[in-house]
């Protein structure tokens, strides 16, 4: 099965490639959590700058931007590579030699190779002449408006992302634009990919599998996407080893776990739920039991000892997140505790989450968006730990959609409901959800 | 339900009354005359009007009404009189001799009151009917112009920060807390009851529950339009389809209708004396929220009006009522708004404590202690860093490289140049990058690079990226002749067509044919 889908991958990446050699002017690629969408970019690239391209290519941070440089001067020294970054900026430390660091547009390379910059950089800047190719990573953070800013580079585009993560941050009132054929507060790819003209022009592929979760996780994902992959890692491989008789024991087999408190008669606190916070700590705590061996590697791969800085928590409101690093202060900051939408891109051994419907009697179309419950049960490699009050169940089977989406458009909070549902109920139906201790 | 709308909703209870949300108001509020006072009713079902009362603030509101809102024509005539009034007030270019202008000052706005938010969608459905309508005889142009205008000002209320359209509801509900639901808030004749009657809470809330069984919806109560309207236009329309509409259905409708006009304007403009004539002050930075809006209105109507191109702005074309169907023009709006949205708070907070307060307790403001004070400039440069610390478990949103203005000092700002997290405490340090060599405004009011800073406490705001924002607005429409505009700019025309009940249509043309020119 593994041999099937690294061949999956390896003809994409050629077929990438022959689409960017020839007159191809437009390449989509989906990619599930951690299937390896940065090195498919970078190979795909490798291959067209060997080929005498000029590439641009678009990160949606400057960390992200950095890494990518790392990357490239790693695996493909040969490629010329430059760092486009502001005025005044400088690398960053252990920043590789190799790669230039540009600060003034005149400085853009104008021979076959790759400059990386944010879009942001990249949707302010007049290039001169344009790139053969303008690369997105993480396309699916990049709204359309984005994009627009960006038609003077190239020609051609090649967007990879993942879909099922958190979709471009929109903090005003878009009904205006809700029906506009291209919504300009919509994920770039999206738009692409539901633009009946553009059949002509675009390839559209998917990388067919998941090298981050453990592969009994692989299952609870799946129903934020809406095409199949699987799990590159054997069956068993990955896991958390605690302690005999530790409550948490069951984390062995790599599935994840949700562990309920009660939501009170009152009903749940507003904004911070100290009591969950707590719980957060607590779990935390039995978790980094001395004797705790992670496995991370290949079926037989020795287990290592589980450190604080294996671990990481999300929860989606700041507020919550300063209450839980309050509760973790033990250990020195060692444990990364932040939102979902920082956490896109990263991943931890462990991660300890609070659901985000947690507290949350009467969900509104925010609350029902599944891509921070996406992001929050896809950044482990061995375990993840989801804490809750216990009313997320009774409140997800007694939610009615509206479908108050504006003519034409898709019903996502009815979709976004259904892949709640379908998360919580499976994890319940293997004996997955319990109180916690 | 944030935690500080509940604390309101309680001291409100225990008050008795409706207690300030913040210590100054965040709209502007112009003087009596520059202040028209509109108010709306409509048969249930229908979305044109049946009637409209208009005036300024302290004189006599116009009322008008036709006897049935469903006879285009008749409406048609009573919205060319609404819209003679309108657009004079607002000073539209063409339709006044002293139009505004490109730089007007902030003492110039004009402001059209509404009862709430349905009366606001009326100016909608205006923008519909008469934008490009072609029909109105010898009040064409002018109905054209009432619904360009129309559409303008609904549009623009979804912008943060909008000066010109205020919903009289949303603005008591946001300068008060109410000791009630939020659904009940929303009636404006419940609000200035609780505001306006003496005496202590039970009184008020009676006065409250009676006010609201009156509607103030342009749609009225289905028992007046049953019971009291009914017969008489039925009679009406009887008398019509012989030649002779009969005087006295039409009085009788007129006088009803009057009576619901005068009352739902009549609370709109309580609304604004209160908040005119009330003891929390506007926000001085409104001021820079009026100077945005006068610019809206110059590049987003006025300019329009007298059909002037703008290479940053975009040719002048008329928005289509629905949305915007040309790319360019969808974005470039869009980033407009969202870079307003992203400086709103700016222009306010260094000018209302309960706004900063509400941003401590988000992270978006915080205070810090400082440690260290350094100038890494060499020769005549001047550049002043400070080591800061803050206290690690209070919720803030830095990340290295936000932009952080002084409280009380707008016009400063640093930069996070790195953050490390210790044990009980995180400490940043801060390049200063603007006003580096002046004077703070706030604290000890030394220079940036004055030890005298260190051991003080000094409160920050995290700045905004607005201006970047304003120029990607910008920069959507320089790059619709980049190469990869056959993706990203154009799409083909989606012309929409409304047929009305004797099967004669309006065409709406939209904003691609008007940019890109009629399809090939």
């Amino acid at each position: 099965m593994i041999e099937e889908i690294q061949q999956q991958s390896t003809i994409l990446r050629s077929d990438l490639v022959a689409h960017l050699s020839g007159l191809g002017r437009l390449a989509v690629v989906k990619a599930p959590p951690g299937s390896g969408k940065t090195y498919t970019l970078i190979e795909v690239l490798s291959e067209l700058v060997t080929a005498g391209q000029r590439v641009a290519v678009a990160a949606q941070t400057n960390s992200q931007a950095d890494d990518i440089c790392v990357r490239f001067a790693a695996d493909h020294p040969e490629v010329s590579t430059a760092r486009f970054s502001s005025k005044g900026s400088l690398p960053p430390a252990s920043f590789p030699t190799s790669v230039s660091w540009l600060t003034a547009t005149a400085e853009l390379p104008t021979t076959p190779g790759v400059t990386v910059a944010t879009t942001a950089k990249w949707s302010l800047t007049d290039a001169g002449f344009p790139f053969d190719l303008l690369a997105f990573d993480e396309a699916w953070q990049l709204s359309w408006a984005g994009l627009m800013q960006c038609a003077l580079l190239s020609e051609r585009f090649l967007m990879i992302g993942d879909p099922g993560q958190i979709p471009p941050v929109v903090t005003i009132d878009v009904r205006r634009w809700e029906t506009s054929p291209r919504a300009p507060h919509q994920a770039a790819p999206e738009i692409v990919l539901a633009e009946p003209s553009l059949v002509a022009d675009r390839f559209v592929g998917s990388l067919p599998g998941c090298w981050r979760l453990p592969h009994e996780a692989v299952e609870f994902v799946r129903p934020f996407y809406d095409f199949d992959f699987h799990s590159f890692v054997d069956p068993g491989a990955r896991g958390l080893d605690l302690p005999a008789g530790c409550d948490l024991a069951d984390l062995a087999d790599g599935r994840p776990l949700i562990l309920t408190v009660p939501t009170p008669p009152h009903g749940p606190p507003l904004e911070v739920d100290h009591e969950v916070a707590r719980a957060v700590a607590e779990v935390a705590a039995q978790l980094l039991t001395p004797g705790a061996q992670v496995r991370l590697g290949s079926a037989g791969d020795p287990a290592r000892p589980l450190t604080p800085a294996d671990v990481g928590v999300s929860s989606s409101h700041r507020v919550m997140n300063a209450a839980i690093a309050r509760e973790l202060a033990v250990w020195n900051g060692e444990i990364r505790v932040d939102t979902p939408e920082r956490w896109q891109g990263l991943e931890r051994p462990i991660m300890i989450v609070v659901h985000p419907l947690s507290g949350v009697v009467n969900p509104s179309a925010f609350d029902l968006e599944t891509g921070r419950l996406c992001v929050m049960a896809s950044r482990h490699q061995a375990g993840l730990v989801v804490l809750s009050r216990d009313h997320v169940g009774s409140t997800l089977a007694d939610y009615v959609p509206n479908a108050e989406q504006a003519p034409g458009r898709p019903d996502v909070v009815g979709r976004g409901h259904d892949a709640h549902i379908r998360f919580w109920s499976s994890l319940d139906d293997q004996g997955r959800v319990r109180p916690l201790n | 339900m944030i935690l500080r709308t509940v604390a309101q909703k309680l001291q409100a209870w225990d008050k008795g009354a409706p207690v300030a949300r913040y210590e100054t108001l965040h709209q502007a509020v112009v003087p009596p005359d520059q202040a028209m006072v509109v108010a709306f009713v409509r048969m249930a079902g229908e979305s044109r009007p049946w009637g409209v009362a208009w005036g300024v603030v302290g004189a006599e509101p116009r009322i008008e009404n036709v006897p049935d809102g469903r006879v285009r024509d008749d409406v048609a005539v009573l919205c060319a009189d609404f819209a003679e009034g309108l657009l004079t007030h607002m000073r539209v270019h063409n339709w006044t001799y002293d139009p505004v202008g490109k730089s007007a000052a902030a003492g110039e706005l004009r402001q059209i009151w509404l009862p709430n938010g349905q009366h606001l969608a009326m100016l909608h459905q205006l923008n519909y009917t008469y934008s490009q309508t072609k029909f109105g005889g010898t009040n064409q142009n002018i109905l054209q112009a009432l619904g360009r205008l129309s559409g303008w000002m609904f549009r623009d209320c979804s912008r943060t920060g909008h000066q010109h359209v205020v919903d009289a509801t949303r603005a008591l509900s946001s300068a008060f807390a109410f000791p009630a639901q939020g659904a009940r808030t929303a009636h404006l004749g419940y609000q200035l009851a609780w505001l306006e009657t003496p005496g202590e809470r039970d009184s008020r809330m009676a006065a409250a529950n009676g006010a609201e069984q009156l509607t103030v919806s342009p749609t009225m109560d289905p028992s007046v339009e049953r019971e009291e309207l009914s017969d008489l236009v039925e009679s009406w329309q009887a008398g019509r389809r012989e030649g002779a509409p009969p005087a006295d259905a039409e009085v009788g409708i007129s006088d009803v209708l009057e009576e619901e006009l005068a009352r739902r304007w009549r609370l709109t403009e309580k609304a604004y004396q209160l908040l005119a004539n009330g003891p929390i002050p506007v926000n001085p930075g409104v001021d820079s929220l009026i100077d945005q809006a006068h610019s809206e209105f110059w590049f987003q109507h006025q300019r329009i009006e007298l059909r002037q191109n703008d290479p940053s702005q975009g040719p002048a074309f008329i928005a289509h009522p629905e949305t915007d169907y040309h790319g360019s023009s969808a974005a470039s709006r869009y980033l407009i708004h969202a870079s307003n949205d992203e400086g709103y708070g700016g222009h306010l907070i260094h000018h209302d404590p309960a706004l900063f307060s509400e941003s401590l307790a988000d992270g978006r403001a915080f205070v810090v202690a400082v440690e260290q004070v350094a100038n890494l400039g060499s020769g005549r440069s001047t550049v002043p860093v400070w080591v800061v610390v803050l206290d690690g478990e209070v919720p803030n949103r830095i990340r290295e490289n936000s932009r952080l203005v002084p409280y009380e000092s707008r016009g400063h700002q640093a930069t996070v140049t790195s953050i490390s997290v210790l044990e009980d405490r995180t400490e940043l340090q801060l390049e200063w990058t603007t006003r580096k060599t002046r004077a703070l405004s706030c604290g000890i009011g030394a220079k940036p690079v004055d030890d005298a800073w260190i051991g003080e406490e000094v409160a920050f705001v995290l700045s905004d990226a607005a201006d970047l924002t304003r120029r990607r607005s910008q920069r959507v429409w320089a790059a619709k002749d980049g190469p990869g505009a056959w993706l990203t700019h154009g799409k083909a025309p989606a012309p929409l067509q409304i047929t009305y009940e004797d099967d004669t249509y309006d065409l709406l043309v939209d904003d691609i044919t008007q940019i890109a020119g009629e399809p090939a």
